[in-house]
């Protein structure tokens, strides 16, 4: 059985086919995959505020008191985790990036050498795919569409895993068919 | 010049990117007392009062450090208060300072690419990006081990004044290495396999009375 992670950034309430269309690629895939969503509009998470504590205090855990740690737990045991972003001011929503931040429990502060850059080594044993769902209501366009691409390629050499897919929703959902189809 | 600082470090005054921007400072004031508005983006109650800040100031500079490959999410919260502004800045000229603890400039040219584009979106004049690698640890470090960094940021204060940019030399030297060479890669995975590498983390592990839990992975359901 393989597991996904769907961490929605959706801000409100104005994209819903979207998320009716992932709900119904999700179900298609019921028999061999579970999937756990996370709604950030329901969400208590808080920013990282850069204490470091995660490294040096609490190994692993965040000290701050929010949700965050369930969707730790939850994105560290699946097998592809995806997020879903508006695309604000070019790129993906302060919902999602603060999410992001607050992913570096799941690595070690110690640095290695991975194809000549230093990275933080592992503190998992596997680490889940990534994609990536984007929403571009202003039309931004390709160029912010680039960008963000590019940064999660980063983000997951850092997470030592890949981008499985980088999509705008305005495109068809194949592609994230496909990838949850073949996990 | 009318200018306004906005340090985006989730730390706020007690950062690295502070240290930087005082740094900046000594160098803007060297010639005379110019009024610099200095404000905290972790005060993100504050952002929407900012906006005012910005559009009322000739030059701005937003100083961060490199979160997960990017901006901190505090930073792209006021950037997401600045999308209104869209297209609207044509009067103000804007730079960015990226720091990072890791020793490449590199891992911060991704972000660099979004700083310009963002600075174009606002219709605003890019005055740069200037990367900083190997920051982490500034503010704990004494002066004499800061010296030439501190000099190089007096610099580009005292430049942007006379200037009203950056100055291109000083920013190739700050930003240094793009990447670490074979041979000092090699020397550092040599390092790293001794702990010399790993002597802070150690030191605040140790300290911390948790060097033993030091790989827990407590969210693990796979054993």
């Amino acid at each position: 059985m393989k597991r996904i992670t769907i961490i929605n950034g959706m801000s409100d309430n104005s994209y819903l086919t979207l998320e009716h269309e992932l709900e119904v690629i999700l179900n298609k895939n019921k028999a061999n995959i579970e999937f756990e969503c996370f709604d950030l509009r329901n969400m208590d998470i808080n920013y990282c505020c850069g204490c470091w504590s995660c490294w040096v205090k609490t190994p692993g855990r965040c000290i701050q008191e929010d949700e965050m740690p369930r969707l730790l737990k939850s994105m560290i045991n699946s097998h592809l985790t995806v997020f879903v972003s508006p695309v604000h001011m070019g790129f993906v929503s302060a919902n999602i990036k603060k999410v992001n931040d607050k992913m570096i429990p799941l690595l070690h502060p110690y640095i290695g050498i991975f194809n000549g850059e230093c990275h933080h080594i592992k503190r998992y044993d596997q680490y889940p795919k990534l994609g990536l769902i984007l929403v571009d209501r202003i039309s931004y366009g390709k160029d912010s569409y680039d960008m963000i691409t590019s940064i999660y390629q980063r983000l997951a050499i850092n997470m030592k895993t890949e981008l499985a897919f980088s999509i705008l929703s305005d495109g068809n959902m194949e592609e994230v068919d496909y990838a949850i189809s073949h996990l | 010049m009318q200018l306004v600082i906005f340090n985006g470090s989730p730390r706020g005054k007690n950062s690295n990117s502070e240290v930087i921007i005082q740094w900046l400072i000594e160098g803007l004031q060297q010639e005379a007392d110019n009024p610099i508005d200095l404000l905290y983006l972790n005060k993100t109650q504050n952002h929407q009062s900012y906006i005012s800040r910005i559009q009322a100031s000739d030059t701005a500079l937003i100083v961060f450090p490199l979160y997960t490959d990017c901006m901190p999410g505090i930073v792209m919260a006021f950037f997401e208060a600045l999308e209104p502004l869209r297209k609207s800045l044509s009067g103000l000229k804007l730079g960015f300072v990226v720091h990072s603890g890791f020793p490449e400039a590199h891992q911060s040219r991704f972000v660099e690419k979004y700083l310009q584009w963002l600075a174009e979106e606002l219709d605003a004049k890019y005055m740069g990006t200037v990367i900083m690698g190997s920051s982490e640890g500034i503010r704990s470090m004494s002066s004499s081990m800061t010296k030439k960094k501190r000099k190089l940021f007096n610099q580009l204060g005292n430049s942007l004044l006379l200037e009203n940019q950056f100055n291109v030399e000083i920013v190739k030297k700050i930003a240094g290495r793009e990447k670490m060479s074979n041979f000092a890669a090699q020397c550092f995975s040599i390092l790293s396999k001794t702990g010399i590498t790993n002597y802070y983390w150690n030191s605040q592990l140790k300290k911390n009375k948790v060097y033993q839990d030091r790989f827990a992975k407590p969210y693990s359901e796979r054993h």
